[in-house]
């Protein structure tokens, strides 16, 4: 019995010990996912007209007050490293405008502070977070989701209080959920990822002009509209798309998507709007596939470098996410911002999205001249529709969407263009959206 | 690309995923009919054995000395799990126990390693780039050198059980604990074996999988899962049971998707155990 017992003591001391080496160790290490070195050739346009980053007032003169800001993103489980990275870049926000004193919205000069709910991923707890928020912290604004189920479930609670509501992605633009005449207080700061059609067949028509059957792999979470958009748009360039493969949420290993895809013989595979696109790219290089891969994804190309990992692998692979290895200035500040405060989490690209969403809505609300009424605020919003009315972290935007949601209540802005080439990035430059 | 060509990429691959299951359930499968106990936790285990490879290659390690490193260190935690928390004692309720005690680790080491490593996805070295020509189709390299791994590890597993006596009085003690215990085996030290050798394979499994995909802290949920269908199909406690129940399950996970859906691939499994447990409620392989 008692030789036990000193085992279990020292079992518990060996552990506590390594756990202890583990988590000192791990501290100091560069994780491999972190933005590699890389030597890219010189952009071939210009980055957009740099901003000066969050208006602000300097050092307030009379009472400051609190414009309280209500977010509501997964904290836990899957979709919580999403999640991390937004309320991350709120907090950086907040800690530029506060420390820079505040910001100025009509006559008065607020401090921003948010108050973070988790939605666990869930309409429940995202309508658990909306109730909080609205009825107990008294918020100004709600921010946030990434499902389409927990933006109608904020919605609800929102609307029904009178109370602003930005919803923080569309994993399916034009979906019920999204921004519409029906829901009168809610917009979106983040342009649709799919905005980014054009673009890259533009691009692709320029630089392989040989290039004209298309394979798509697309996730299975409601994205037929997306796709017969890009249907008509790859029909407008005399392009054809040869197969279309759906794959569940959660799925891991992409060598039998892209099996089935590469037997069409494809010259293009496009992965859809996908957080795993480095992982499909790998199975279709694996397989023999040799033609371009699109990722339209918020995937940044650094991501694709450092997971993807072959060279022979890294060529011809064209990303539509801020490339971290060629940051604006102001990227390159929150950049630094987030790898002095979280050294060993490597910087995700979306924090760039996530810090323009309240920094929007407060030029929204200066436009205004008063943080409340969110009728008016909307109104104004709607109102914000020429290029440089909004400024963001890509550049200057504007608000739009009308033509396709029925409503001006999008943000517009310019969209990054990369390639990867035999391992190296190339930033092609920041793209206007196109028309079509 | 030929429809051969595509059944024969699908069916390497169907093969290379089923021996990673097969590892992940020959682990399970060991512990089950040994100590007699569902080890919840052993797709954490898994998940824990890559990213000990991860953390050793960031050392300095190279990936094969760190895989082997990493099922070491498996192993010693496994019996120090085994010790600490599994070993049956008087007035407790092993299987209830067991159950318990192993969701509860679960939580602990899922959070252990958000919290040292972060939720961010991590990689692994490559294993090998590219892929080889065969009959027109392109295989994965990695693919091809996981099965390699995984067989390997498998006849040293059957070597180690049929010809050595720890192994053999490990089989004794799964056929029957108390007539083994009576000719002298120490049932203990048999659970103790088990448990190392079932948490050094899922490490094995883990670092296979982490250098063909990716890791993630909940990436052991799912293997553990395929586990726990693959013991129920071969049979609870079967090893060849667990061979032939994951062999299935990677084809059907390779071979589905290619010429159904993925969607129809995530259902196939549970026709299949459906269906055989139908027609042999003791699973392929099972016995009393």
């Amino acid at each position: 019995m008692r030789s036990k017992r000193v085992f279990l003591i020292c079992a518990v001391l060996v552990i506590g010990v390594l756990l202890f080496s583990l988590s000192a160790c791990a501290k100091e290490e560069t994780t491999t996912s972190s933005a590699p070195a890389t030597t890219a050739a010189p952009s071939t346009t210009a980055g957009p007209e740099t901003t000066a980053g969050p208006t602000t007032t300097g050092a307030p003169a009379g009472e400051v007050k609190t414009l309280k800001i209500g977010t509501i993103m997964p904290q836990t489980g899957p979709l919580a490293i999403l999640g991390l990275a937004f309320t991350r870049a709120w907090d950086l926000y907040a800690e530029d405008v506060n420390q820079a004193g505040g910001v100025k919205i009509g006559n008065d000069t607020y401090q921003i502070k948010f108050i973070h709910e988790d939605s666990k991923g869930s309409a429940e707890g995202a309508s658990t977070a909306a109730s909080k928020l609205v009825n107990q912290d008294k918020v100004d604004l709600v921010i946030g989701a990434i499902l389409e189920s927990e933006m109608a479930a904020i919605n609800q609670v929102t609307e029904a209080a009178g109370v602003l509501y930005a919803q923080a992605n569309a994993n399916i633009p034009g979906a019920p959920q999204d921004v519409s005449s029906d829901k009168p207080l809610q917009v979106r700061p983040f342009i649709n990822h799919d905005e980014t059609g054009p673009i890259d067949l533009d691009y692709i028509a320029k630089t392989y002009p040989e290039a004209k059957k298309i394979a798509l792999s697309v996730p299975d979470i409601g994205y037929e509209g997306m796709v017969e958009r890009l249907q008509a748009q790859v029909a407008a360039r005399g392009m054809q798309i040869v197969a279309q493969e759906k794959w569940p949420w959660g799925t891991t290993d992409f060598v039998p998507i892209m099996t089935k895809l590469n037997a069409a013989k494809p010259d293009i595979i496009w992965a859809m709007v996908s957080g795993q696109a480095n992982d499909q790219l790998k199975a279709a290089r694996q397989l023999g596939f040799k033609g371009v891969f699109v990722s339209n994804s918020p995937l940044g190309a650094d991501v694709f470098v450092v997971t993807v990992q072959d060279p022979a692998a890294l060529t011809d692979v064209i990303c539509n996410s801020v490339d971290v290895t060629h940051p604006t200035p102001e990227v390159k500040k929150l950049m630094d911002a987030w790898q002095a405060k979280w050294p060993n989490d490597p910087f995700i690209s979306d924090a760039v999205h996530a810090y323009d969403m309240p920094w929007v809505m407060v030029q929204v609300m200066q436009k205004a001249g008063a943080i409340g009424d969110a009728a008016t605020l909307v109104k104004t919003m709607e109102g914000m529709t020429n290029p440089g009315d909004i400024q963001t972290l890509h550049g200057p935007g504007y608000i739009g969407g009308a033509d396709r949601f029925g409503v001006n209540r999008v943000l517009y802005r310019p969209l990054p263009l990369s390639r990867i080439m035999n391992g190296q990035i190339e930033f092609i430059g920041f793209m206007e959206p196109v028309k079509e | 690309m030929s429809s051969l060509d595509l059944w024969l990429q699908a069916t390497v691959n169907g093969i290379a995923l089923g021996w990673l299951y097969v590892l992940m359930a020959l682990g399970l499968t060991l512990i089950l009919s040994i100590m007699g106990i569902l080890q919840l936790a052993h797709g954490e285990i898994y998940m824990l054995g890559a990213y000990a490879v991860h953390y050793l290659v960031g050392r300095g390690l190279g990936l094969y000395p760190a895989i082997a490193t990493s099922m070491f260190i498996m192993a010693v935690l496994g019996i120090i799990l085994e010790r600490g928390l599994f070993r049956p004692r008087s007035g407790r309720e092993v299987v209830l126990c067991s159950i318990v005690i192993s969701t509860g680790l679960t939580l602990i080491l899922t959070s252990a390693i958000v919290v040292i490593f972060g939720l961010y996805t991590k990689s692994l070295p490559l294993l090998a780039t590219g892929s080889v020509e065969i009959f027109g189709a392109a295989v994965p390299k990695d693919r091809i050198l996981a099965i390699g791994f995984s067989v390997l590890a498998l006849v040293l597993l059957y070597l180690f059980l049929k010809k050595t006596r720890l192994g053999l009085a490990m089989i004794a003690s799964a056929q029957n604990r108390e007539g083994s215990f009576l000719k002298g085996i120490n049932p203990n030290r048999m659970s103790m074996a088990a448990m190392a050798i079932g948490c050094a394979l899922a490490a094995l499994a883990g670092a296979l999988a982490g250098a063909i995909l990716q890791l993630q802290p909940y990436m052991g949920a799912l293997p553990m899962i395929k586990g726990l269908v693959i013991i129920v199909l071969g049979g609870l406690g079967s090893i060849p049971g667990a061979l032939i129940g994951g062999l299935i399950l990677g084809l059907i996970d390779g071979i589905v998707p290619v010429f159904f859906s993925p969607a129809v691939a995530s259902v196939g499994p549970l026709v299949v155990v459906i269906l055989v447990l139908l027609f042999r409620p003791k699973g392929l392989l099972g016995h009393d």
